[in-house]
This record gives C-alpha cells, sequence and structure tokens, in this order.
C-alpha cells in the first residue's frame, strides 16, 4: 500500500485560472470596463470552486500486479485503488512503455472519474516475451475538480516473471534405459513394471495378481506373468546462451537463436518431465551459469521453466573467463544430453563432441534462425554471414561425422529419428574411451 | 524546450492520439480562435496577426498543456479585447467570456492525463455539466452588468464587482449544497 507522502499542489490551470481571474478583474477596476468582469467571471468562477473543493487530506493509494508469473502470451492486470482521499475527481495511471510488453489499453494510460473519494484504475499487460524484467514505472495522478489541484506519485517498480511457452512437441521413440526402477521406459531387465516379458514359474516373493490362474490350471503349477521393468531416463538440457543471434519479436513475430533453444528447450522439460523421466538443466556462456538437478514431475517443469525465463546472454561480458565449457557445466550422468545451440561459437561444437566421446548420447539441435543472414541493412554484414555459415556448414559435417547427430527444431517429432538410430546403436557393443 | 521531445511528438504523435484528445485540441484551438474573431467584430476589424499569434500559442498550449502558455494566449485575448473595444456593454462579452473558458476548461483537462490517453466519458460528462453553472453565471454577470448600467448606479464598476462576487458566491454555494459529489 502506498501512503500518500505528498500533499495536494496547485496546478497550472489553477494558477491560470487565478491569475488570468485576478488580471481581469484588476483591468475592468482600473480601467472602469465592466464589460471585463464579465469575462473574467468564468475564471473567477473556477478558481474559487477549485478552492473551495480543495481535498483536504492525500488519498490512500493500493496497487498490486495481478499475477508475478506469468506465461508468454498471457495476460495479468495492474490494478490502482485510491480511497479516503477526500473529494477528488479524476485518477489517472500512464504506464510507460515497456519491450516486449502489450497493454490494454495500447496507450498504457486510463482515467477514471472518482465517486465518493474512491477510483480504481486498470491497465491490462500482455508478455510478448520470455524473461525476467521489470514492468517499467507507472504515474498515478489524482486530481480535484477543475483540475484545480494534483496529487500523484510512483509506486515501487514490479517484477514480472515470463515463462517461455513451450514450443510443440512429442515423441515416440524410446531412449535408452538407465539403471533407475521407475519410468515409462523398458528396462534390459525383468522386473516391476507394465510390459509383458513372459511367463515362468511362481518363485517366493511374486506377487499374487501377477499370477496366470488359466496357464496355472491348464500346467498344475502356479505361473506368473513376468514383466520388464519400467525405468526412467536422465534427459539432460544444454543451452548455449553464448549470444543472441536474429531479431526477437516475441511471441507474435520472429524468433531469436535464443528464443529457439528456450522455447526448445521448454518444451522437451514439458513432454519428459511430467511422464516421470528426469530432466535436467544447464547453461553456459550466459552472464551466469544456470542449474537444475535431475528432477521429474510438474515442480520440476516448473523450475526448468522459471530458470530459462532468468537465463540472459553473455554479450558484453564476454571478456570475463569463467574458464572452461566443460567447467561451467559439470559433470553429466544423462542418458539422453540434448544441446540446443546455434552452433557459431565453436566451443559448443567442442563440448558437444567432448560428450559424445564419454559415451554420452548427444543429440544437437540447432536453433540459428533462418532470419539472420536475412539483413540488408548492410551488404558487408551479410556477406561475413554466409562466409561464417559456409565455415559452420564445414565444422557441422566434422562433429557429425564423429556420431553426433545435429537436427533443426521442427517442433513434434523432431528429435524421434535421431533417438531411434542412436537407441539402435547403443543397444550394441560400444567402444569407450578408459 | 527539447527539441529531441518535439521531435518525438512529430514522429510518433500523430499515430498514437486518439481521436477524443484531437478533438480536444480542435475544440481549444477553435475556441481561442473564435476569441480573437470575436474582438475583431466587436472593433469592427479582425486582426489576422493578432489571430494568427493567438492560433500559434493555442497550439502550443495544446500540445504542452502542463506549460503555462494557455496563460499567455488569455492574456493576448484580454490584452486585444482591451485595446480594440471600446463598448463595455456589449452582449458579445459572455461568447467571449465562455470562449475563454471553454479554452481554459480544455487546456486543463488535457493537462490531467498524457497524450495517448483517452479521457473516461464519465469525467467529459461531469465537466460538461459544471460548463453549465458557469454560463449561467456569466450570462448573470452580464445581466448584472447591464441592469446596474441601466439604473445609473454611482461607481458602477465598483458595484458590479461587489455584485459580482456576491453573485460568484451564490452560485457556488447553491451548487455545492446541492450536489455533495460536485
Amino acid at each position: 500500500m502506498t501512503e500518500a507522502n505528498s500533499a495536494w499542489r496547485p496546478s497550472v490551470a489553477y494558477f491560470r485560472s487565478a491569475v488570468g481571474a485576478v488580471v481581469v478583474l484588476m483591468l475592468a477596476l482600473i480601467a472602469r470596463r465592466p464589460d471585463l468582469l464579465v469575462i473574467a467571471t468564468p475564471l473567477a468562477v473556477v478558481t474559487v470552486w477549485s478552492l473551495l473543493t480543495r481535498p483536504s487530506s492525500p488519498p490512500t493509494f493500493d496497487e498490486r500486479l495481478g499475477h508475478s508469473t506469468i506465461r508468454e502470451g498471457e495476460a495479468t492486470t495492474w490494478h490502482g485503488d485510491f480511497s479516503g482521499g477526500g473529494e477528488f475527481d479524476i485518477a489517472v495511471a500512464s504506464l510507460q512503455p515497456t519491450r516486449w510488453m502489450n497493454t490494454r489499453p495500447s496507450s498504457g494510460a486510463v482515467t477514471a472519474a472518482a465517486t465518493d473519494g474512491a477510483a480504481s484504475l486498470a491497465i491490462g499487460l500482455r508478455s510478448t516475451r520470455w524473461g525476467w524484467r521489470p514492468v517499467e514505472t507507472v504515474s498515478v495522478v489524482a486530481v480535484s475538480p477543475w483540475a484545480g489541484f494534483r496529487w500523484s506519485t510512483q509506486p515501487a517498480r514490479h517484477h514480472l516473471t515470463t515463462l517461455p511457452r513451450p514450443a510443440q512437441f512429442d515423441s515416440d521413440s524410446s531412449a535408452r534405459p538407465s539403471d533407475g526402477l521407475v519410468g515409462l521406459h523398458r528396462s534390459a531387465r525383468a522386473g516391476e513394471g507394465n510390459e509383458f516379458a513372459g511367463i515362468r514359474r511362481f518363485r517366493a516373493g511374486d506377487r499374487m495378481r501377477r499370477i496366470n490362474w488359466p496357464r496355472s490350471v491348464r500346467t498344475r503349477e502356479l505361473q506368473v506373468n513376468s514383466t520388464w521393468a519400467d525405468l526412467d531416463i536422465h534427459v539432460a538440457l544444454l543451452i548455449d546462451a553464448t549470444d543472441d543471434f536474429g531479431v526477437s519479436e516475441g511471441i507474435d513475430g520472429l524468433a531469436s537463436s535464443l528464443d529457439g533453444a528456450v522455447r526448445a528447450a521448454g518444451a522437451i522439460a514439458e513432454f519428459y518431465a511430467p511422464r516421470g523421466d528426469r530432466v535436467s538443466l544447464r547453461t553456459f556462456g550466459s552472464t551466469r551459469t544456470h542449474l537444475v538437478r535431475p528432477g521429474t514431475g510438474r515442480a520440476q517443469l516448473r523450475r526448468i521453466l522459471e530458470t530459462l525465463a532468468r537465463m540472459t546472454p553473455e554479450y558484453s561480458a564476454r571478456t570475463v573467463s569463467r574458464g572452461p565449457i566443460g567447467r561451467q557445466i559439470g559433470r553429466l550422468d544423462a542418458e539422453m544430453v540434448v544441446m540446443l545451440s546455434p552452433l557459431i561459437a565453436p566451443e559448443a561444437l567442442d563440448l558437444a563432441v567432448d560428450l559424445g566421446r564419454q559415451g554420452m548420447m548427444v543429440i544437437i539441435v540447432d536453433t540459428l534462425p533462418d532470419h539472420v543472414v536475412q539483413d540488408d541493412e548492410d551488404q558487408y554484414v551479410g556477406l561475413a554471414w554466409r562466409i561464417r555459415l559456409l565455415e559452420r556448414r564445414r565444422e557441422l559435417r566434422m562433429v557429425m561425422g564423429a556420431g553426433i547427430p545435429v537436427v533443426e527444431w521442427r517442433g513434434p517429432g523432431s528429435l524421434d529419428p535421431v533417438i531411434r538410430d542412436i537407441s539402435r546403436r547403443a543397444s550394441g557393443p560400444r567402444m569407450v574411451p578408459r | 524546450m527539447n527539441l529531441g521531445v518535439v521531435a518525438d511528438w512529430f514522429d510518433d504523435g500523430p499515430r498514437t492520439i486518439p481521436a477524443q484528445r484531437w478533438g480536444l485540441i480542435a475544440t481549444t484551438v477553435a475556441a481561442a480562435a473564435v476569441a480573437s474573431v470575436l474582438t475583431g467584430v466587436v472593433a469592427g476589424r479582425v486582426n489576422w496577426v493578432i489571430l494568427t499569434l493567438v492560433v500559434g500559442t493555442a497550439l502550443a498550449a495544446a500540445a504542452r498543456p502542463d506549460f503555462h502558455t494557455g496563460l499567455l494566449v488569455e492574456m493576448i485575448l484580454i490584452w486585444h479585447w482591451l485595446a480594440a473595444t471600446d463598448d463595455p456593454l456589449t452582449p458579445l462579452a459572455m461568447p467571449m467570456a465562455l470562449c475563454m473558458f471553454v479554452f481554459h476548461t480544455g487546456v486543463a483537462l488535457m493537462s490531467v492525463a498524457p497524450m495517448r490517453a483517452i479521457i473516461d466519458w464519465t469525467v467529459v460528462q461531469r465537466w460538461s455539466m459544471r460548463s453549465g453553472f458557469v454560463v449561467i453565471a456569466t450570462v448573470a454577470a452580464w445581466l448584472l452588468v447591464v441592469a446596474m448600467n441601466g439604473r445609473q448606479a454611482s461607481g458602477s464598476v465598483a458595484l458590479t464587482f461587489v455584485s459580482f462576487v456576491t453573485l460568484t458566491g451564490l452560485v457556488l454555494v447553491a451548487r455545492v449544497r446541492s450536489d455533495p459529489a460536485r
């Protein structure tokens, strides 16, 4: 609650009417011109009216933001309520334009007529890009009748967390199982699960509900249905936040490389985490390294999305040396590593190759947007980009030659072919350097 | 005034200003222009230089209503009236007063909210209804001036001034007591 800390002050309008009335009345008396009295009448009435209706005490102003966390494209409302402010006339709230924030009304300014010293103001806010950023300052003004006196305040800025709206994603392929005993993926071993493995003789410890009664009757000994154990996998999401390439126009327009990475990571996490698979998140190249330890469920998804929202690319902080990327991300113990990167910085490719050599299933999702080379403003920039992309193509061929698939993000089923391919390869013997 | 602000206004202003604000600007500038023309009518000749000056300063006042440019417009209009006319009983003093009132009120209303804001119609209606009392007071003041002049009262200006103050007070008291919400 914002208690008024300023008093009602005379406005420019009050000054104008008062000075105008006094000057004209004086002229009327000095020049003996009664017609000037008529001309001065409206200004004098307004001045006296303003004085008689001047609010005696400052109002109490209470303001709040409807939600502190929303998703891209969703909206919340800023509310401001005046109360106990004497008899003021109009309340006005004006929000400074905020990047990646649409307002309703589009002007960001609302007015309300006060009734019995109370007025309510509301500005709709729609966030169009993920991130953690402040809502710009709202200037709040209350004025007395005829705008004679004015009271104003500027409440503290609110911070709004905008979670990325994950892209569409699903997958039909099962990744290589882990050693855990929960999850949806079929284990290489028999155990408690849902997927039928075969029928065998009853052993001590088998559950009664597993007994296959028709088979037991036929064979005259107890037989049970055996199943494959259900296992989970650990999907490690690695995000390259070294830089943000391309134009970001929010949820309704073009997406930059970091937009693509964040939304794709959100989509993968939203697919795997609620199913019981463990998902972790690590970033490298951002202003600070973000880490979400492996976990599962909706709460883990929420943690991941909130961490993604707080990510900022390194940009100018690039000169700050924080050591090799491998040290930044720490030790990964995952069955599937999904690296989301525009693949412009060579460190990302080196890291992917290193992880692949450690025997991990690494998939690189290329997030470089197509529009990055459509910069018509500067032909030299366009030329530089084309040269860099040619080099990048060669680097990608080398990475793929090392057995690391690079895929473009296309939403549902983007990762299916590579997951199937890698799972098939993983079922055979592998050579791992010791 | 910061020239960058002016440049920004010309770049973005016309697109972001709602129709209601354009209407207020037009009304305000027109009121000032009509006041200047009325002075010319009473004087027998419209002074185009003064009219241009009034329109220009009125536009500036409408563009930045929180500045004192509006007071300058009013002073120009009063000085012009005082200098160009010599009929103390002209009924055109009433429309002149009301034009100045419309100008003042329009600028005051615009100063309440940013240029891009749409002012709640309830506010506009409330201000319009209040203006009725001001119109009544203005007409009453003119009638009083004429009546006092017809009675050939000695010291008519001083007497009229006292009457005017009394009348204004009565109107305000009646208004305040009749509607506590004002």
